[in-house]
């Protein structure tokens, strides 16, 4: 027993890539939904049960961290280091269920207008402060309003950490219109110096 | 007027204040570069060859509700891509009788082919009745319609399969019940490449 201890403590700890790659390996086992960013291959990935099920170019990926009163926070180091849950959109897609009146040979669901666009840029929130900021390559990124403003000021609903993704339009779109609900996020590679 | 000066001074300076404050609050980008890779080590070999091992290793089904497309793969090769049309998310409620309630839906998530079907013979269920103000025949056989899932269907459980359609012109668009729609030749296509138990994606 004290040898086993020992020996546990005498091995060297796994590198980061290693751990990185044990996590995303527990998220393939999970069975669930969940977005991988691959920093070294600037893409962002919608992974089930360790299949790529789609992979979004990254045209520019940033870090940001709140900044108050001129002050901005350092960033947050072990982003990279662990594994984010309860991942949401905001705002959140528009899902209106309408109903089917029976009829003789329905064809209702034919006649549905198409889903309404999604937004030209959004926010994929995480539990615990991180927001993936989603925005288009052909527009410039929004600057804070001033409810998020003040909000930071307060610190009230704000993140730890902001990542921005810059993609297409086409797979900003698409990426909104598929995320699954409650989806957790992991990254591949450290961010350098 | 003194007193009104000295208190619309203060105000513009405390609007001043606030207004760089709020200017001072916001976000700041920090550099980002991917750092070099570390140098391989049998444990990481291990770690990813495990993860490469959740990747099937035959065909498999992807399919992408929000473009309404059906990829099968293999060793990461996309073999078919097919447009297809999946799940209205319309609401159908029973007027009456045991007041049920259907939402048309394709589910997301991982699956398998449980079996394949040639000429598969539609057993409408009652929804397919009561959407079209009908009351579902006490008989079975009064249930049954050929044709409408087209020459081919793959099964992969609670009712939903990916079979064919009679109405080729909405492929692309969500407007099934929850199946998988796909075009004649496609769907022939499919079927010959997918044996049972061929992992389907959905999401």
């Amino acid at each position: 027993m004290l040898a086993a201890t020992a020996a546990r403590a005498a091995a060297p700890a796994a590198d980061p890539g290693t751990e990185q790659l044990r996590r995303l390996l527990t998220l393939a086992r999970s069975g669930e939904f969940h977005l991988v960013l691959d920093l070294p291959a600037h893409e962002l990935r919608l992974v089930l049960g360790g299949v790529d099920l789609r992979r979004f170019p990254c045209e520019g990926i940033a870090v940001a961290t709140p900044r108050r009163l001129f002050r901005a926070a350092a960033p947050v180091a072990d982003w990279t280091d662990r594994t984010w849950t309860g991942g949401a959109a905001d705002p959140e897609p528009e899902r209106e269920r309408v109903e089917m009146i029976p009829q003789p040979g329905n064809t209702q669901a034919a006649d549905l207008p198409p889903p309404p666009p999604p937004p030209s840029t959004y926010r994929i929130r995480f539990a615990d402060g991180l927001d993936l900021q989603v925005v288009g390559a052909d527009a410039p990124p929004p600057a804070p309003g001033l409810g998020e403003r003040l909000a930071l000021l307060t610190g009230r609903d704000v993140p730890r950490l902001r990542v921005r993704l810059v993609l297409s339009r086409t797979d900003l779109e698409e990426l909104y219109r598929c995320l699954p609900p409650d989806v957790a996020f992991a990254v591949i590679g450290r961010p350098g110096a | 007027m003194m007193v009104r000066a000295i208190g619309l001074g203060l105000a513009g300076i405390a609007a001043l204040g606030l207004a760089l404050v709020l200017v001072g609050t916001g976000y700041q980008e920090h550099a980002l570069q991917a750092a070099p890779a570390a140098p391989a080590t049998p444990e990481r070999a291990r770690v990813e060859r495990a993860l490469a091992d959740r990747v099937p290793k035959g065909p498999y089904i992807v399919i992408d509700q929000a473009r309404n497309r059906l990829e099968v793969r293999r060793g990461g090769e996309v073999v078919i891509e097919a447009v297809c049309s999946s799940g209205s998310g319309m609401v159908l409620r029973e007027e009456g009788g045991q007041g049920r309630q259907w939402v048309f839906d394709t589910p997301r998530g991982q699956y398998a082919v449980k079996s394949k079907l040639k000429n598969p013979v539609w057993r409408k269920p009652d929804w397919a009745f009561i959407e079209e103000g009908v009351e579902p025949p006490a008989d079975p056989g009064d249930r049954i319609e050929y044709g409408a899932l087209g020459e081919y269907a793959l099964y992969f459980g609670n009712g939903y399969m990916i079979h064919g359609t009679l109405y080729e012109r909405l492929l692309g668009r969500s407007v099934t019940h929850g199946c998988i729609r796909l075009g004649r030749d496609n769907l022939a296509a499919v079927y010959r490449l997918c044996p049972v138990g061929t992992p389907i994606y959905i999401f």
